[in-house]
């Protein structure tokens, strides 16, 4: 038992110990494997991600560029609203256009309310106002037609906005003008001729309506009509509101908060023309606001179209949202972002690759512009962020927008109008200009962009208004049109130079699908736009909707009416596209810059640049013209150049201003002349502005001065360009501070004649540390200027300097300045040695007809005494001392042993000129020696004459031969070079001395043939020089236009003894052996030739010598080589080949059309020639061969 | 009812009740111990495991349990046994629920409440547990089975085997604690360690470590870590200033120059701030990498976890690495290679990390004079041969400013600022440390670095140091240029309301204008321009242009090569070198002083005077435009600095304002009067 108990009891233990074991066996797994199991289940270590991947990579878009085509366009009439001066907000505020095409005939027309001319403020119109105040441009192709005269276009006073829009559902585009006083709807009759409606005024009477919007509201199929109400302006209206300070200083003609605002108008269609005053029932409200814009837009992106006014006076904008179909609910959460005060117009707009349509509100000076992208809920501004605003715009007045993609990328632009409302204080009728900008969209990320902005066109800066964005010429790229206060519209034509793709669709009755949805899907990229009119600031834009198709060739277009109607087409990209019984047609155009459109008949044929001028001269330059002129211009000859130039500058003709400031820019020096000289003669507003540009620093020098001198000429001609010519005064002012000399004394020239008030401030400020050539333009600008307060400053100048110059031009200027005591001035000045020389020399002094001779005499006579030529320090004094002397105000000086310094040429050739001048008496007694040493120095002309009529030159007796054979070449050519302009006795008396001289010197004269031929009779001369005569006759006529002259003195010399004949080759030789470079002188070569050759009587000898000579640089000679050759002329051929012609006679002939009339035995000696010059035989040689 | 299952649930039963005190008493261990008992860190850790894996397995074992238990008591009619055993029921998944939150999630700042409940489940239901036995005994086991529970008898063997196998898993864990532990080297990584600046192995740097030992590379380099867990804060990090302190283009340059020309030991002096690692493992000698080296440990790492979190206190705040470093308590296998032990390691930490947040947020690490160990600086005669200069010091600038509260306290600012508060402000982060509202320091440091993101192509970064640099930090305004001689108000006025009247402002034609641009320092909580302010550019710029845009005046313009108008108004310092000329290469070893310093303090504001002549030819009103800009190199450095990865540093806009100013003439009568005074003096 015990043992069975032990056995037992051990079995058991060992049961115990083996389940003790199994158990925490069992345990142990159990615990470790859970904790294995919890171990797993720790989070993996996340590894720390790289770092971002920039993506800040700008896609590649072509860079937008706008090419100014205004003057070329058609459009040429003025906004104007003034009297005189731009003294109100009636005068500044607007400007606009409205596009739309009213014939229906693909072509987009614009019309534009542009002012009331010089009519009041209260409405009534100066009696000689003749400016219409509706002007309506039919676009041909591209070119627009002022179609005003007979369109019935009429309304009283000043006109402020338009709209154009189908408000009877007609199919023709009908017009809505507003003005100050009065608003007028035009229904449209076809044939750009309207009728007004006149119920339409009353809505509107006495009421300033300063923008027109539309939409269809009720959804009735009639596009009703939002009107903008601004101010209820009265002239020097006081009240409590901001009637502080100085008047000059707050402008309160220009504030619009100094005026009670009036509310804004709802004007529902009931058709016929008929409207309804609905405003109460529809926005709840009759705001008394300043407004000066709205625009419809679905800002919630829900497909309905939002209401925006936008108030000026620092009032916040009016946001309706239309919940559901003509109900509206006003924003006035004070979080919303569109909740901003003085605002002047925002637009919207979306491209195939936008992530969302981006609106952008335009603000005036100082304040930031909005950018939104429109979305459910509008997000934060991104002006700052996309570059549209930066601190270099924000001193702009941002007025009207354009968006569009103007470079077909598929990303939206936008071009912003900008301009100052205030008077420019230089140029009262022009408001003040700024340039306007162009945005240029470049995606940076996925979601982000920003802007490139900069200036839209970089040399013309107008007070614009309006934006308006349409593709004029039909080319598929959207261009501008930037509507400018007080200022001719400007059309920039789009030259970017992008070959991406673009579609452009057409709605014709868009009453009937306003509001309707237009999806466009392009590749996997897809966007909604709800269809409406596209509103510009004052005006509407082209009513076709323009997408940026970037590469993609086709779009699938899907257009959802309200009611549920569907039209669904895909559509080749690059046409246009018209609905037309619910489908898509498209519309063909032919381009608008093909030449042959606008030139006519016949035309094409001319090649001459001259003849093409001549034949326009009843033509307006249009762009095609310019084109083709353009064309011309490059490929004229020097001759035709000049021959334009000379047309031009004769001639010039308003309707080619165009093509003169074209020319401006040409290499050619002689068209920048003329065409400077042009445009100063016809003395248009519109070329002023384009002047500007050439008043800058970067301008090149010659263009400057040039363009300075048209404003100086305009400026002294008072009736001249009145309303733009002073905008150059402040470039003028500015170009003074250049470092440019030139320019300095160009502007100095100018700013004299322009009279400014602060002119004379400007001058005397940058006065001092200028050179003494500028300083003296500067006096004589100050001088011009009649402002008395530059007179010490001039006296202090000239008292101190020692520049005779500007000591003349003070003196000058100081009697202009009336000036008194002039006699104590003057003995003021410093230095009297260059008091001295101004003196004497102030005959030869710019503008020196002020100075009275007498007072210059006294002048002179007080200080003359004092000096003693002796002790003279420079040779400027001293050669005036020379002067004074033949005058007998100082003591008379030897001027012989003068003469003879030749350490001092100067003061030699002024003793020498006034040895000739002295009298016939002293001139008869000059010994030969003394006469040579005065035929040393560079005579004039008429010291020559002098020289050899009265001295012993005249009288052949008294000369020695042998004297006169001491004559060195410049003594010579100095002598004889003056032989044609002496008078016939003189003529005589010099040949019978040249006689004993070798002939050789009448060449010396030729130069001079030019100019003047010989007066002298022939019969009884000497064979060469009646050679001489007969040469220098034939290089006058030659350089003269009449051939029958040059004609006859071939004739003669044909006529003349063969050894005259023989004699005047060589003289003619001798003129024309280095002169086949200049213009005249190549075309007086190429008469003569062509004469030359063509005179039977002439011998075939002197034709072979003149041809072989001549025919490298003469077409004639050579051609009448050529027809030698092909005549088989032995002679020819023979003194070709033995003078040793032959590399330019290879160069020269074109053998190969030569070859077939050749015979082989000229044909072998031609060979022959080859091998003797060793040239290698060419295929053309090898043809001869 | 049949005793096979009588059996089963007795079983079950045996085993969560074992446990459920094995589960009790490595919770107390853990709980209530360690708190008192830091050095019983190694046996916390164990009954944290086990607490963890016996939690799981009573978990586990409960679902069969109550399946027998409630299959058994079905028809049973006793309400409060049934209530009570229903609620304890409850209570015991709300237990399993947390704690499962627990085991997976750690013990994160925002489950400390979660913590809370599950301890309070647990007493709860351990309670109700016994009311429910109670209950059941009085109303049913004492009446029917005489005092003994039916299912109990195999309680105490279940209890024992599971202590025992308790006891051999803390056994086995503490054994291979010891075999995988590998001590950290306490000795420099580089022999032969050169003591060039006295007995100290860390000067010129003031850094200090227990008992001046070098720290081993492990314990520094614990990024990869630390990121397991704070992923996102290691994301903020890695964007980060700080993180690139020691690859920055221009610190390697600069520190590539200064042990060109002193030797690798001079660079302590820079590497304590921006390459701790390289410091404090004692490779700054001859034969060891400093942190410029491209690659090298330290100059991948810059400042990182460690290097901040590691430190304990400051030696003092004039900076240079004035902090001391220490090494943090490990926890289990805190050193182990094996995969599996460092798992145990992060497991460890993240179920208990009282341990962990004691040693990685000292104190100090809250506090605004922690940041002054590096952003302050100093340099010392054995650097710079010279003498002792004072250096940047954001640290006292704030100190002085309003925003630190203690100077002139009356006026503080209202809500007082630490460096925290603006560069590392609380932004959303899922991480174990975020707040109760889900909320991290920010570790991306903002601040004016705009070079660092730039030259790493990191746009979004760049883009928030931007965004930082011009939120409320400084503003520019132009002061109107009144005319103290005019009245804009045309009522007739007393005369001695005349100098009381509103002042019309306005230039005249001709006239030297003279304008006032103020720039205040109203958010910076230092002085503005902060930092190396000798390479740094902050400028103003003002443009006066007429109403057509045409310019009258420019200061501050960038020129096409990206250099500074010479005479643009800077804020800036121009350290000299002992000849006079300025040290514009940053090589401060050259700097022995400075020419000037010009920066705006907190709260403090400047007025710089314009002068203008306003042109003839201008057209009024006149705009005036002024901006404050920042730079953060200049570009004579920039180039000389980046080399070949120079690009165009950002200049930002901090602040920007526009007055419009009229135009007027003066009248032709009073010029000639005066012009005819003139003439006749």
């Amino acid at each position: 038992m015990s043992k069975q108990n032990t056995l037992k009891h051990s079995g058991i233990s060992q049961i115990r110990i083996a389940n003790f074991c199994k158990n925490i066996f069992v345990w142990l797994c159990l615990f470790l494997s859970l904790l294995l199991i919890s171990i797993s289940l720790l989070p993996e270590h996340q590894p720390i991600k790289n770092l971002p991947e920039n993506k800040h990579q700008i896609a590649p878009t072509p860079t937008i560029s706008f090419a100014d085509r205004s003057l070329v366009s058609g459009l040429n009439h003025q906004h104007s609203q003034h009297t005189g001066k731009i003294t109100d907000l009636i005068d500044s505020l607007s400007a606009s256009a409205c596009v739309a095409d009213f014939n229906n005939d693909g072509w987009m027309d614009i019309v534009f309310p542009s002012g009331g001319g010089q009519t009041r403020y209260y409405g009534a119109k100066s009696w000689w106002n003749q400016h219409k105040n509706i002007e309506i441009y039919q676009n041909q192709s591209g070119y627009f037609v002022n179609k005003s005269e007979r369109a019935g276009l009429e309304i009283q006073g000043s006109t402020t906005a338009c709209i154009t829009a189908d408000l009877n559902n007609d199919g023709l585009t009908d017009i809505v003008i507003s003005g100050v006083t009065q608003s007028r709807l035009f229904k449209n009759l076809g044939d750009f001729t309207f009728e007004a409606i006149t119920d339409f005024t009353d809505h509107t009477q006495d009421q300033w309506v300063s923008h027109i919007s539309v939409s269809d509201i009720n959804a009735d199929g009639l596009l009703d009509l939002h009107l903008s109400k601004f101010i209820k302006y009265r002239k020097n209206q006081k009240n409590l509101e901001n009637a502080t300070g100085f008047s000059e200083q707050h402008h309160r003609q220009f504030e619009p908060g100094a005026f009670d605002g009036i509310a804004n108008q709802l004007l529902i269609n009931q058709g016929k023309f008929k409207f309804s005053d609905k405003t109460q029932d529809y926005l709840k409200h009759l705001y008394a606001d300043r407004t000066l814009s709205a625009n419809w837009l679905d800002l919630n992106q829900d497909g309905l179209l939002d209401l925006i006014e936008f108030n000026l006076a620092e009032q916040p904008t009016r946001t309706y949202i239309q919940t559901s179909p003509g109900i509206f609910s006003e924003q006035t959460h004070s979080q919303w972002p569109l909740l901003i005060n003085h605002s002047h117009f925002a637009d919207a707009y979306q491209n195939i690759h936008d992530t969302a349509p981006l609106m952008i509100v335009s603000r005036a000076q100082g304040l930031s512009n909005l950018a939104f992208k429109l979305e459910a809920e509008l997000q934060q501004d991104l002006a700052w962020k996309t570059g549209l605003n930066a601190s270099q715009f924000l001193y702009q007045n941002r007025w009207g927008l354009a968006l569009a993609d103007f470079n077909n990328n598929g990303l939206t632009d936008f071009a912003l109008a900008t301009g100052g409302y205030k008077p420019d204080p230089f140029s009262p009728q022009a408001s003040l200009a700024s340039p306007n900008l162009c945005g240029q969209k470049q995606n940076t990320t996925e979601q982000g962009f920003n802007f490139q902005i900069e200036a839209c066109i970089k040399q013309l800066n107008q007070s614009s208004r309006s934006a308006v964005k349409l593709d004029a010429n039909n080319d598929g790229k959207m261009d501008l049109l930037f509507v400018n206060n007080n200022d001719f519209p400007q059309l920039l034509l789009n030259q970017s130079p992008s070959d991406l793709n673009w579609i452009s669709l057409q709605i014709d009755d868009l009453a009937n699908w306003y509001s309707a949805s237009l999806m466009i899907k392009v590749g996997d990229k897809k966007l909604n736009k709800t269809v409406s009119l596209s509103h510009a600031l004052f005006g509407n834009h082209d009513p076709r909707f323009h997408f940026g198709l970037g590469h993609n060739q086709q779009a699938e277009i899907r257009l959802k009416s309200i009611e549920g109607q569907i039209i669904q087409q895909t559509l080749t990209a690059n046409q246009f596209y018209r609905l037309s019984q619910n489908r898509w047609q498209v519309i063909s155009m032919q381009p608008a810059d093909d030449p042959d459109l606008a030139l006519g008949d016949g035309q094409n044929s001319i090649s001459d640049l001259a003849t093409a001028i001549r034949t326009l001269h009843n033509t307006s330059v249009n762009l095609s013209i310019q084109t083709w002129i353009q064309d011309l211009t490059a490929r004229a000859s020097s001759a035709q150049i000049k021959e334009t130039a000379q047309l031009v500058q004769n001639n010039p003709n308003r309707l080619h201003v165009a093509l003169y400031l074209d020319w401006i820019n040409s290499k050619h020096a002689d068209l920048v002349k003329a065409a400077f000289q042009a445009i100063q003669d016809l003395e248009q507003e519109n070329t002023s502005l384009y002047l500007l540009d050439y008043l800058t620093a970067k301008a090149d020098t010659n263009r400057f001065c040039a363009s300075a001198a048209v404003f100086a000429h305009w400026f002294e001609q008072e009736e001249a360009v009145t309303r733009f010519k002073y905008k150059a005064v402040p470039y003028l002012f500015r170009a003074l501070s250049f470092n440019q000399d030139t320019k300095i004394i160009c502007a100095a020239h100018a700013l004299g004649h322009a009279e400014h008030k602060n002119a004379a401030d400007a001058i005397l400020a940058v006065l001092s540390n200028q050179s003494v050539q500028v300083q003296a333009a500067l006096v004589n600008a100050l001088g011009k200027t009649r402002q008395r307060e530059a007179n010490s400053s001039i006296i202090r100048l000239i008292q101190s300097t020692q520049s005779a110059e500007l000591i003349q031009q003070g003196l000058i200027a100081l009697i202009r300045l009336n000036q008194r005591h002039m006699h104590q001035v003057v003995s003021g000045i410093k230095d009297k040695e260059a008091l001295f020389t101004a003196l004497i020399n102030l005959p030869q002094a710019t503008d020196n007809i002020v100075v009275k001779p007498d007072d210059r005499r006294l002048w002179l006579s007080q200080i003359s005494p004092s000096l003693d030529y002796a002790k003279l320090h420079s040779n400027q004094v001293k050669q005036a001392y020379l002067k004074a002397a033949t005058e007998n105000l100082v003591t008379e000086v030897a001027l012989w042993p003068v003469l003879k310094q030749a350490d001092n040429p100067s003061l030699a050739k002024t003793a020498a000129d006034i040895l000739i001048q002295q009298t016939e008496q002293k001139v008869a007694q000059y010994s030969t020696q003394q006469i040579r040493l005065l035929l040393d120095y560079p005579l004039t002309t008429r010291q020559l004459i002098r020289l050899i009529t009265y001295s012993k030159l005249s009288q052949p007796q008294k000369i020695i031969p042998s004297e006169l054979k001491q004559l060195n070449h410049w003594q010579m050519q100095n002598l004889v070079s003056v032989f044609n302009q002496l008078s016939d006795k003189h003529q005589r008396y010099l040949a019978a001395q040249l006689s004993v001289l070798p002939v050789n010197n009448l060449n010396l004269a030729l130069g001079d043939c030019v100019n003047s031929t010989p007066t002298i009779s022939m019969s009884g001369q000497s064979t060469q020089l009646q050679a001489y005569i007969l040469a220098c006759e034939l290089i006058y006529t030659a350089h003269k236009p009449n051939l029958d002259e040059l004609k006859y003195k071939l004739t003669m010399l044909s006529r003349s003894t063969i050894m005259i004949q023989e004699s005047v080759f060589p003289f003619l030789n001798y003129f024309f052996n280095d002169k086949h470079t200049t213009y005249q002188s190549k075309l007086a070569l190429a008469r003569l030739s062509a004469g030359l050759l063509n005179q039977v009587e002439l011998r075939d000898k002197f034709k072979h010598s003149w041809a072989i000579r001549y025919f490298q640089y003469d077409k004639t000679a050579l051609g009448w080589v050529k027809n030698q050759l092909a005549d088989n002329n032995e002679l020819l051929l023979n003194q070709l080949l033995t003078q040793g012609y032959f590399e330019p006679l290879s160069a020269r002939l074109d053998l190969l059309k030569l070859n077939p009339q050749i015979t082989p035995d000229t044909r072998q000696r031609l060979n022959s020639f080859y091998l003797q010059a060793n040239l290698q035989p060419t295929d053309n040689q090898e043809a001869i061969q | 009812m049949t005793a096979a299952n009588l059996v089963k649930e007795s079983k079950f039963l045996a085993i969560l009740f074992g446990l459920t005190v094995i589960c009790t008493l490595s919770a107390a261990v853990s709980y209530l111990i360690q708190p008192l008992f830091d050095h019983l860190l190694v046996s916390t850790q164990i009954a944290n495991l086990i607490h963890l894996v016996a939690g799981i397995l009573l978990s586990l074992i409960l679902l069969p349990y109550c399946y027998v238990h409630i299959k058994r008591i079905i028809g049973v009619r006793k309400f409060a046994v049934f209530a009570s055993g229903l609620v304890c029921l409850l209570l015991i998944a709300g237990v399993v629920f947390t704690g499962m939150i627990l085991a997976i999630e750690g013990l994160t700042e925002q489950n400390q409440s979660i913590l809370h409940w599950h301890i309070i489940l647990v007493l709860t239901a351990i309670s109700l547990l016994i009311l429910h036995l109670l209950s059941h005994y009085y109303s049913f086991v004492k009446a029917r089975y005489g005092d003994t529970f039916r299912t109990i008898s195999e309680l105490k063997f279940s209890l024992f085997y599971q202590l025992c196998s308790i006891a051999l898993v803390s056994l086995i864990i503490w054994v291979v604690e010891l075999s995988s532990q590998s001590p950290y080297q306490q000795t420099a990584i580089v022999d032969n360690y050169q003591y060039l600046y006295g007995e100290h192995p860390f000067r010129p740097s003031q850094t200090e470590t227990p008992n001046q030992i070098f720290i081993d590379e492990r314990a520094l380099m614990t990024t990869h870590k630390c990121a397991g867990c704070h992923a996102d804060i290691a994301k903020q990090w890695q964007s980060s200033a700080h993180r690139q302190a020691a690859s920055d283009k221009s610190y390697e340059t600069n520190v590539t120059l200064l042990a060109t020309k002193k030797g690798i030991a001079a660079t302590r002096y820079c590497e304590g701030c921006h390459a701790p690692l390289a410091l404090l493992t004692g490779q700054l000698t001859e034969g060891g990498l400093h942190g410029g080296i491209e690659n090298s440990p330290a100059n991948l790492e810059g400042v990182n976890c460690q290097s901040c979190h590691g430190i304990t206190h400051l030696t003092h705040t004039k900076g240079v690495a004035s902090y001391q470093f220490a090494v943090n308590q490990a926890y289990l296998f805190e050193t182990a290679a094996n995969p599996v032990l460092q798992k145990i390691n992060s497991l460890l930490i993240k179920q208990n990390p009282t341990q962990h947040k004691k040693d990685m947020a000292a104190p100090i690490i809250s506090s605004a004079q922690y940041c002054a160990a590096c952003h302050a600086q100093f340099i010392d005669k054995e650097l710079n041969d010279w003498g002792w200069v004072k250096m940047q010091d954001e640290y006292s600038a704030w100190l002085e400013g309003p925003y630190s509260g203690n100077h002139d306290p009356q006026f503080a600012h209202e809500n007082q600022k630490k460096c925290h508060d603006c560069h590392m402000p609380l932004v959303k982060a899922d991480d174990p440390s975020a707040d109760q509202q889900g909320r991290v320091r920010d570790h991306r440091f903002l601040a004016a670095n705009t070079m660092l993101p730039l030259l790493a192509g990191d746009q979004a970064f760049l883009e928030a140091t931007i965004d930082f640099l011009r939120k409320d930090k400084v503003r520019i305004s132009i002061e109107p240029p009144h005319r103290t001689e005019a009245t804009s108000n045309m009522m007739p006025l007393d005369e001695s309301l005349r100098q009381a009247a509103v002042q019309p402002y306005y230039f005249y034609k001709g006239e030297l204008a003279n304008i006032k641009v103020i720039v205040a320092n109203t958010g910076v909580g230092h002085n503005f321009p902060g930092g190396t302010i000798d390479i740094n550019q902050a400028w103003v710029s003002l443009m006066v242009t007429d109403a057509e845009g045409q310019i009258i005046y420019q200061s501050g313009n960038i020129d096409e090569q990206g250099y500074l108008d010479k005479d643009a108004y800077q804020y800036r310092s121009l350290p000299v070198d002992r000849g006079g000329n300025i040290v514009w290469k940053h090589d401060l070893f050259n700097m022995v002083g400075k020419a000037s310093v010009n920066i705006i303090k907190a709260g403090q504001s400047d007025v710089i005077n314009y002068q203008f002549k306003v042109p003839y030819w201008s057209k009024g009103p006149l705009y005036l435009s002024a901006k404050v800009h920042y730079r953060k190199l200049n570009t004579q450095y920039a180039k000389w600095a980046l080399k070949d990865e120079y690009q165009t540093i950002p200049v930002v806009d901090m602040a920007r304002t526009h007055l419009s100013v009229p135009i007027r003439e003066k009248l032709e009568t009073i010029d000639n009067a005066n012009s005819l005074a003139a003439t006749k003096d």
